[in-house]
């Protein structure tokens, strides 16, 4: 078999070690504030094997949050708290990228400030049910 | 925020149903304003985030991930061939890092699009997901299907992933009550080979502490996605 998944690799400006890439998984462990927990800071560092780590994704705005406990990326106590984890994932050689989030519809007025309607393009909703802090809760019709 | 935070780049979240691909599919948008109905506008929302954050990042820093087929999220598409093919051609211009494809539908396993055409329309690097393995990703780099490729579940179950693929070594099984959420004690045990011991009992009752008072507990009986996970070729494995 050919050795080309584990052979360095040229990503723009970025020397890979190797072409294997950990794909992004959101796993609901960060604080209600969006803050990155130890347990993060542990999962990554442990992967930093991986050629370019994808971290799980990261709601950009209070707006674009749709799930509970998912780390943040709007404001500067939540970039600080991924610091440590970036940092360990360099440390062991990895590079990771962050992958920026709006969940639109894929949300609730729970998890919105004062709880407004999620927006989306058009006034679809999704079928299935909202992961929130009280529980599953079905999508609603929304503002478009 | 991101680059304040010290990451190497941003993946652009163009995938799953979220709010980029809500505007790309035509399922889900049905906008009679410049941001709905053709193509162009349809991408027009991805083409400003974009500029935007090409305003901050240098573009080969930047990565896009879409999602032709997959129909998590109640997504559909009357065309995606066409309609991707356009969306990627356009991101071609762009000297982007990489267009990252999550390959098929997630839901069924049904896989109906020609990856390779619309992986040929990008000029910069491609990243391929979903169900691949050791073999699979070997096969799709030397086919020239990928310059790399993205595992999810292989790497959740298997920290040490790399090692275990180059040694040939058994894979974890992937534990789907532990996706999400993280006040079980059980995810520490998911461990790398080389350091099964590593992580000392100290830090797993830290860790559990931790997690007791600032977790939902509900959060690890959310419903296990019903879909591919199972079908996983790391889970037919054993
Ligand atoms: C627990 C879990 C969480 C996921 N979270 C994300 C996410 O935050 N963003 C995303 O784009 N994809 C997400 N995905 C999809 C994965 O990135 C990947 O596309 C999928 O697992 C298929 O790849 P695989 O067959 O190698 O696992 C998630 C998948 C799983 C299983
Ligand atoms: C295949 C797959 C893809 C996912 N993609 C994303 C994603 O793109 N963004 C995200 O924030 N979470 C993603 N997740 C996480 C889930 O959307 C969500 O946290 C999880 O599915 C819990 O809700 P559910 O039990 O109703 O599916 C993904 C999960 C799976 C299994």
């Amino acid at each position: 078999m050919s050795k080309k998944l584990f052979a360095a690799v040229q990503l723009g400006s970025l020397k890979l070690s190797n072409r294997m890439v950990m794909a992004p998984m959101t796993r609901n462990r960060a604080s209600q504030q969006g803050l990155v927990s130890n347990m993060m800071i542990e999962h990554y560092q442990q992967r930093a094997t991986a050629g370019l780590i994808i971290a799980e994704s990261s709601p950009v705005s209070a707006q674009a949050v749709g799930y509970p406990n998912t780390p943040g990326m709007f404001n500067t106590e939540q970039a600080a708290s991924w610091a440590p984890l970036i940092e360990s994932v360099h440390a062991k050689g990895g590079h990771i990228f962050a992958q920026l989030q709006h969940c639109g519809r894929i949300s609730h007025s729970s998890m919105q400030l004062d709880n407004a309607l999620p927006v989306a393009p058009s006034a679809i909703k999704a079928d299935g049910q909202a992961v929130t802090y009280t529980g599953m809760l079905d999508y609603q019709t929304l503002a478009p | 925020m991101a680059k304040l935070a010290g990451f190497d780049g941003v993946e652009i979240h163009g995938a799953n149903g979220y709010i980029i691909d809500q505007f790309l599919r035509d399922g889900s948008n049905q906008r009679t304003d410049p941001y709905g109905g053709s193509v162009e506008n349809r991408m027009r929302l991805l083409n400003e985030i974009l500029d935007a954050v090409i305003s901050v990042w240098s573009s080969d820093r930047v990565g896009v991930r879409l999602t032709p087929e997959n129909s998590f999220n109640s997504m559909s598409d009357s065309q995606p061939q066409q309609h991707f093919g356009y969306f990627i051609e356009q991101l071609s211009t762009r000297q982007l890092g990489y267009l990252h494809i999550l390959q098929g539908d997630m839901m069924t396993k049904v896989s109906l699009l020609d990856y390779r055409a619309l992986r040929d329309k990008f000029s910069g690097s491609y990243i391929a997901n979903n169900g691949y393995d050791l073999q699979k990703a070997q096969t799709a780099l030397d086919n020239g299907d990928a310059s790399l490729v993205a595992f999810g579940l292989p790497f959740l179950a298997n920290p040490d992933l790399v090692r275990r693929y180059k040694e040939q070594l058994p894979l974890n099984p992937v534990d789907f009550d532990t996706f999400y959420g993280g006040n079980e004690i059980r995810n520490m045990r998911i461990s790398p080979v080389s350091s099964l011991r590593a992580i000392k009992r100290s830090d797993a009752r830290k860790e559990t502490q931790w997690n007791d008072e600032s977790f939902p507990s509900y959060l690890t009986k959310l419903p296990r996605p019903a879909h591919a996970p199972c079908l996983h070729p790391c889970m037919q494995s054993r």
